[in-house]
Parts: structure tokens; C-alpha cells; sequence
């Protein structure tokens, strides 16, 4: 069925996105989980970094034929498992960035975070009782490679940023000993 | 009556191109910002620490002090830095009045004075203020050595109980005259504001208070 197979191709490929901007900014998404203040210090760190890695075997596992079975049910109970954590995020009143997709996603859980999780789960269950027209490798490879994208651009963008601060720091280290030098001599009279 | 305008085909473009957009944001959370995401990259230079004052007011100085010398200071802003000559002579606040020789690394400081034909500024003296800060709120008590003021911009209204230095006064808010009998002289729910010195970690302790 067409439907499934751009749904199960969706599923995929959102995982595998996901996943991929969790590792593209690694250090700082992994405590996403703990700033929901739901689960104990040490399940939201470890959880925080096995999550993105989580996510890119389900995605893979939805993509290859042979495995979207098994794919759908993790991708399902990863499904509920998001819509029930923003359920009672919400219900709290918290106000937590959805950590979705690492850094990139600052947009606090509200009820379209819970919709997603909710159209997630059910186009997850409902793979497993179709039969979707199967992908071929180069088209799963493809796929993937789409939805790694944002995150390499990601991180290719943070590196720049990078090169270009510690560029910066330098010309001003340069500039204040220039300016230290100025003040060792004379003034040269007021303007 | 016309009710609608006809629609140029780039105005189309920009729609249908705003609805892809904001469909795949929601199915593909956060991809939006990580494909248009900007940063300080965008505009700016690495030459860009230019040494003549840029500002609208050439007569004003402001930042961190990065730099100490025999002549005066370097302050450094995110943006820029610029040279400040002081004189011996010159009289420095932070807390209490004295030399150029308080200033340490680290110092925020403000600074007026006159524009040096090499860039620098020749501060004035009085008029070099280190780690001054202001703070305003309605007060709820105060003791012979503390204050406390709710409402201090920081949004959540909450009590916040400063130590004040050993030389505060109080003073008349429209002519700066002192206050008779000092801070007793102020009634609780008066609005109040306070200049001081900002201390390390967000702390401040008022050296000046009118009402």
C-alpha cells in the first residue's frame, strides 16, 4: 500500500533524523531527558545517551524489509512512550524544550509535540498489518542519507562557527595588546 | 466591492513554499531551525575590532577591563575594544571614591571622558565608574545594615535583601539631597532606587538609595 510505504518511509526516516541531530550535538542533547524532571538522575543521564543510537536502529530497522516488523514495535512503543512523557509534561505545566532533535529543536512540548508522538504510534502499529511495497538498498541508503543531512549541515555550520570564534579571539587578543602598547606611550593631544 | 487581490505568482511561490516549510517542521521537528539557523557568523568580521569608537557618543567608554597598563586600561566588549587613558590624578568609583589603582582584571567598567585623536579616551575625573550597577523596587523592611525590596525587575516579584556598604546615603530622588534621618526616613512600600556595586556571582550592595 502506497500510504504505509511513504508512512513507513516517514517513521524511518524521522528516527533516523532524530537521531542523527541528537548526535550532531551530542554533549548537549543527551541531558534533554533529564530536563523533563520525571525519571531519576542516573535513568535520564544513561537514557539521554543511548536514546539517539536508540533511535537510528529503529529507524534502520523500519527501513530494511525484512525488519520493519520488529522496526514498528520498538517505533511504537517509542511512540506512546513520547506522547505519554508530553502528556504529563504538559499536564505539569512544565516548561521543557521537546529536545526532539537535539539543539535544533527549541520548541517547548505543547499539545502538536503529543499529536506527532500519537500520529507516530499509530502509523507504527498499522505497518505490521500491511503489505508495504518493499524499499530497495539503494533507496533505503538514499533515505537515510536525506535524513542525516540537517545534521551534518548542522554540524558543518557549528565547526565554521568554531573556526571563525577562535579566529576572532585571536584579533582581539592582537587588538588589546596593540591597544596596551598605545597606552604605554604618550597621548597625543585631545581632538 | 472587490473582496480578494489577485495573488502575483512569486507571492503563490512564498505560500506554497511557507506550507512545505511548516509541513515538514511538524513532521520533521526542529528541521526549520537547522536549515536556516543563524549565528553570529552572519555579518560579522574577524577584522571587525576596530580601535576608533563607532558609537553614536565618541565621549563614552564601556566594557571589561582585559588589559592594564601603565597609561590606563583596554576595555573589551563583545564587538570592540578601546583604549582609556587615566591619570594619577584620576578619581575612580567603585563603592568608594578613589585611584585608577582599584581597577582590576575582570572590572566592568563606564567610563566618560575625552576622545584622544588616537582612538583612546582620556577619562575624566569622578567619572569612572567600576562594577556600578542599578537596581529598583518597592521596599518591604530595612535595618541599620540591609534592605530589602521586592519587584527588582527581575520579573518574579520575589523579596530580595541586599547588605548595604558602610558608606550608603539616602537621598532626595529629585534634587539629591540627603534624607533626614537616613534610611529610617523611608516608609515600607515606598518606591525606591539604588545604585551600587555589582559583586561577584549577581550580588549588589547599594551605596546610594533615593526615593
Amino acid at each position: 500500500m502506497f500510504v504505509m510505504l511513504v508512512g513507513r518511509i516517514w517513521l524511518g526516516s524521522l528516527f533516523i533524523y532524530s537521531g542523527f541531530m541528537k548526535l550532531g550535538s551530542y554533549r548537549e542533547s543527551r541531558g534533554f531527558l533529564a530536563g523533563y524532571g520525571l525519571f531519576p538522575r542516573w535513568f535520564a543521564n544513561t537514557g539521554g545517551l543511548l536514546i539517539p543510537w536508540i533511535e537510528l536502529l529503529i529507524g534502520g530497522l523500519l527501513l530494511v524489509n525484512r525488519t520493519q516488523v520488529i522496526g514498528s514495535i520498538l517505533a511504537a512503543t517509542a511512540a506512546f512512550g513520547f506522547a505519554v512523557i508530553g502528556a504529563v509534561t504538559l499536564h505539569r505545566h512544565l516548561q521543557v524544550s521537546c529536545g526532539c532533535a537535539g539543539v535544533a529543536s527549541s520548541d517547548r512540548i505543547d499539545v502538536l509535540t503529543i499529536i506527532r508522538a500519537l500520529v507516530m504510534f499509530t502509523a507504527a502499529i498499522l505497518i505490521p498489518f500491511t503489505n508495504s511495497t518493499n524499499i530497495q538498498s539503494l533507496g533505503i541508503l538514499v533515505i537515510a542519507l536525506v535524513a542525516a543531512a540537517p545534521a551534518v549541515l548542522l554540524t558543518l555550520r557549528r565547526n565554521r562557527y568554531r573556526r571563525w570564534l577562535t579566529t576572532f579571539r585571536a584579533l582581539q587578543n592582537a587588538n588589546i595588546e596593540e591597544l596596551t602598547a598605545l597606552l604605554e606611550t604618550q597621548a597625543p593631544g585631545s581632538s | 466591492m472587490k473582496f480578494t487581490t489577485p495573488l502575483s505568482r512569486r507571492g503563490l511561490l512564498r505560500v506554497a513554499g511557507g506550507g512545505v516549510l511548516a509541513t515538514l517542521g511538524a513532521l520533521y521537528p526542529g528541521l526549520g531551525s537547522a536549515l536556516s539557523q543563524k549565528n553570529s557568523i552572519a555579518g560579522a568580521s574577524t577584522s571587525a575590532t576596530a580601535v576608533m569608537p563607532s558609537g553614536p557618543d565618541v565621549t563614552y567608554a564601556g566594557g571589561e577591563v582585559t588589559a592594564i597598563a601603565a597609561g590606563g586600561v583596554v576595555l573589551t566588549t563583545p564587538t570592540t575594544s578601546r583604549a582609556v587613558r587615566l591619570n594619577p590624578e584620576t578619581v575612580v568609583w567603585k563603592e568608594v571614591l578613589g585611584s585608577s589603582g582599584l581597577i582590576e582584571l575582570g572590572d566592568w567598567v563606564d567610563v566618560r571622558g575625552e576622545p584622544q585623536v588616537d582612538g583612546s579616551l582620556l577619562a575624566t575625573s569622578g567619572m569612572v565608574f567600576v562594577n556600578i550597577g542599578r537596581r529598583d523596587g518597592v521596599l518591604v523592611s530595612s535595618s541599620a545594615n540591609h534592605i530589602t525590596v521586592s519587584g527588582d525587575g527581575d520579573g518574579d516579584g520575589a523579596d530580595i535583601t541586599y547588605g548595604l556598604s558602610a558608606s550608603f546615603e539616602v537621598v532626595n530622588a529629585s534634587d539629591g539631597t540627603p534624607l533626614a534621618g537616613g534610611l529610617a526616613s523611608l516608609e515600607p512600600g515606598v518606591s525606591i532606587g539604588m545604585v551600587g556595586l555589582r559583586l561577584p556571582g549577581g550580588g549588589f550592595r547599594p551605596t546610594r538609595i533615593w526615593a
